[in-house]
């Protein structure tokens, strides 16, 4: 019965992961259409998208599944709770990239329009952001977790830059409202997917600590951070 | 099971012989000691009363004559240590030596006096309840003038011996102390010395078990556990020597494997990783550490080696694919899974061979880029020469005709040129279209594009008096590019009057299992078997004069190969010398969806 569920976990932790590694790719493609402007990955990125979705299907009855079946207690009740969340939060992470990619192939059609911001640095924190959830994920690290969470605040600060950023650029060029537009679009996805990379760290810790820190105050992570070094 | 000291097992054996053993002798001995001593005092009974008697006689004891008899008996009873009782014939105690006669209950009942008074002499062993001690008697008849008058007893008191366990108790409880000291003793001396060498043997194995290969346990000098240890000594080393083979082996395995260019993973049916090398942590952008035992999912953080990994394990076959690996940088990436096999053939696991193919597709586009340049940089100068050669032939050169000849030597040549490189490049076009799959393509009947090949050839086929012959049903539909099509098939009709003068040329469509064959037969002079196989290389000639007499580029068998690939497709080309020769193309159904195509880009 304990050796079932035992089981039945590894094989969800495998799929949990594998779905990790695809979110975490098609992030990858989209911001790589987005800074290359390439109407063929965004594509290639929308397409992969709808393997998430299937996955996140999956994963889901697979954890009612050892609910219904296992009743698991403590640590594995935790471990898959704590894994329904991430589905979601990977699945949101897809959908944003999809979005991501879509703005794409609006401004694939613009080549002249010249981006007036460093969309590539933003993106490279995300991504790393994404990474390092996974990587917390992987390890079952709740420190690195916490050290996710603590770095929402510069892709949060970053975003608020792009808006002024923005909005200077519209104002010197009135003509290029719409494509401006889509680049901060992208700019706001770009900052919801750092903001699931923050929820998937708090599940981590939520699974390895048992802790709910969700709408704790951020000081109060960023003591913790402290404390734990 | 519990496991027991063998000291214990050995005290508890000694302990039960050793009490048994004792039980027996004693019992054997007290019976045996009963018996000598009892008939010793019967004997020695028998001997008092005769004397007695003798004396009694003598006084001629009158049976009214108490006093006197009395005072006798009890001299005569001190004397000898004896129970001397006179009992008359009505059983009635006249004398005792150590009791008062008077308190005497009548003795008639006694067995020895009862039988001694009917004449017969008995012993009786019993308890006297008048002494309060076990006696054995012995009672004889007296007789006066024949008649009995009464009975003689004599009787000496027996020792505790006889009357059973309560005396022995506390030295039966002592010498089952005794004998549990003693075994106790002896089990803990005999085994001390087995139990020792055991244990030095157990440490010797369990410190050679824990690494220290060098450890040899000591032999004792008895036999059996000395053999017992040089065994194990000589098992130590020869799973030293093995172990120090296998290492050895596994450090040349894990050297070759960490030195190797390619990266190698091999992975198990759960998923767990057994072997990843250096190259492979390098090329796949992770370093996970696979001693702890980790699952693929953890190691590789790419979603296509892991469908990979998945899809040659559902498969069961080896399969070699060409990936894009994202990460720090891009990577092209050739990866190769087999599946491992077992004893009996079963499924191990997956192995997967990881090429870093970024550099060598890197040179591939630099070479193609080149090619293509060049031509493209070629093609100005050759118009110039082209247009400046047409012009002076078009103008007025006089008598010399010489010049007119050099000249038109240099308008053919020319336009020899400019076809080749054309043809270069529509085959790098072709190619990149290949590469990115995404050359445009729409249903369309087949004879259409057989039909508007044939159309641009019917001016050379004329000229050359071939006859041109079209098969086709008018209802296959194939899913191509059609310009790449057609200039494929005209490339392969072009060829085909080249080499048929005077003959027939049938262009034949052919449905197929799953695929559509375009075949174009001829009835010229063939190729030799030796050739068939590079006809489709580029500047491949068969016949290298004749082939450049006729104008070819030695370019267009080649472009055809290449537009049937990029379709997905294949070419083949069959012949028999002096007969003709049949070149194919066969295209797949259904490789591209109606939509699939992007902007044209040839």
């Amino acid at each position: 019965m304990t050796t079932h569920l035992q089981r039945e976990i590894d094989k969800l932790k495998k799929k949990i992961l594998y779905m990790g590694a695809e979110a975490e790719e098609i992030l990858r493609i989209a911001v790589e259409a987005l800074v290359s402007r390439n109407v063929k990955l965004a594509r290639e990125a929308i397409e992969s998208d709808e393997r998430l979705d299937h996955l996140e299907v999956e994963i889901e009855e697979d954890c009612l599944k050892i609910l219904a079946l296992h009743q698991p207690v403590a640590t594995d009740l935790r471990y898959v709770i704590a894994v329904l969340k991430i589905n979601n939060d990977l699945e949101r992470i897809g959908d944003l990239a999809v979005n991501i990619a879509e703005r794409v192939t609006y401004l694939a059609d613009r080549p002249s329009f010249h981006m007036p911001l460093d969309l590539k640095g933003m993106a490279r924190l995300t991504q790393l952001m994404v990474k390092r959830s996974l990587d917390a994920i992987v390890n079952t690290d709740s420190k690195l977790a916490r050290e996710v969470r603590a770095s929402d605040d510069e892709i949060d600060d970053i975003n608020h830059g792009m808006y002024d950023v923005i909005t200077e650029y519209i104002t010197r060029n009135p003509d290029q409202v719409e494509p401006a537009l889509h680049v901060l679009s992208a700019t706001r996805h770009l900052e919801r997917i750092a903001d699931q990379a923050t929820n998937i760290a708090e599940d981590v810790i939520y699974l390895v600590e048992g802790d709910i820190v969700r709408h704790q105050h951020e000081t109060y992570s960023t003591n913790n951070v402290e404390n734990d070094k | 099971m519990r496991k027991k000291p063998l000291a214990r097992d050995l005290f508890i054996g000694y302990f039960v012989v050793m009490l048994m053993s004792i039980l027996v002798v004693s019992h054997t001995l007290g019976v045996i000691f009963k018996s000598l001593y009892l008939s010793n005092i019967r004997s020695d009974l028998v001997s008092r009363k005769s004397l007695v008697l003798l004396s009694l006689e003598e006084e001629k004891f009158a049976p009214k004559d108490h006093g006197g008899i009395e005072g006798y008996v009890k001299d005569l009873g001190h004397a000898s240590s004896t129970r001397i009782t006179w009992i008359d014939n009505t059983g009635t105690v006249q004398a005792d030596s150590d009791a008062d006669p008077a308190t005497m209950e009548n003795h008639h009942n006694r067995p020895e006096v009862k039988s001694a008074l009917s004449g017969v002499p008995k012993f009786s062993l019993r308890y006297s309840r008048t002494l309060g001690e076990g006696m054995q008697y012995y009672a004889v008849p007296v007789r006066h003038d024949g008649n009995i008058i009464g009975a003689l007893r004599v009787a000496l008191p027996v020792t505790r011996l006889e009357y059973g366990p309560t005396a022995t108790k506390k030295e039966f409880l002592l010498s089952v102390l005794i004998v549990a000291l003693i075994s106790g003793l002896v089990s803990f001396l005999t085994t001390r010395d087995v139990a020792g060498s055991l244990g030095r043997m157990r440490k010797a194995a369990q410190m050679f078990s824990s690494g220290d290969f060098k450890t040899r346990s000591p032999v004792s000098d008895t036999i059996e556990i000395g053999n017992l240890a040089e065994a194990l000594n000589h098992m130590m080393d020869d799973l030293e020597r093995q172990f120090v083979t296998i290492s050895h082996q596994a450090k040349e395995q894990s050297a070759i494997l960490e030195s190797m260019n390619e990266g190698v993973m091999a992975i198990d049916n759960d998923d767990n990783v057994l072997i990843m090398n250096r190259a492979a942590t390098r090329i796949l952008d992770s370093d996970p550490d696979v001693s702890k035992g980790i699952t693929l999912q953890e190691a590789v953080r790419n979603p296509i080696i892991q469908r990979f990994v998945e899809k040659v394990r559902v498969q069961s076959a080896s399969l070699c694919e060409e990936f894009l690996i994202r990460g720090q940088d891009t990577r092209t990436v050739q990866a190769t899974g087999t599946i491992l096999r077992g004893n009996e053939n079963s499924q191990l696991g997956v192995l997967l061979v990881l090429n870093d193919i970024t550099e060598f597709r890197k040179l591939e586009n630099v070479r193609r880029d080149f090619v293509a340049n060049v031509s493209h940089e070629l093609r100005t100068p050759i118009t110039s020469i082209k247009g400046y050669s047409e012009a002076l032939l078009s103008g007025d050169l006089g008598e010399d005709s010489k010049t007119r000849d050099f000249l038109e030597v240099i308008e053919r040549q020319a336009d020899r040129l400019g076809a080749i490189i054309e043809d270069l490049l529509s085959l790098s076009a072709i190619e990149q279209g290949n590469e990115s799959t995404s050359i445009s393509a729409t249903s369309m009947r087949v004879c259409d594009i057989v039909s508007s090949a044939t159309a641009s050839c019917v001016e050379k086929a004329e000229a050359n008096h071939t006859k041109m012959e079209v098969e086709c049903d008018g209802d296959t539909v194939v899913t191509v590019n059609p310009r790449l099509m057609e200039q494929a098939v005209l490339n392969l009709l072009d060829n085909a009057i080249k080499y048929t003068p005077n003959g027939t040329v049938t262009v034949k469509v052919e449905r197929l299992d799953n695929e559509v064959a375009i075949r174009v037969i001829d009835t010229g002079c063939g190729i030799d078997e030796e050739h068939l196989p590079r006809v489709f290389e580029r500047f491949y000639r068969v016949d290298k004069a004749r082939s450049r007499k006729l104008g070819g580029t030695g370019l267009g068998l080649s472009i055809v190969k290449h537009i049937a690939s990029a379709h997905k497709g294949r070419v083949e080309a069959q012949s028999t010398p002096g007969v003709g020769s049949t070149f194919s193309i066969y295209i797949p159904d259904s490789v591209f969806t109606e939509m699939e195509s992007e902007t044209d880009n040839i």
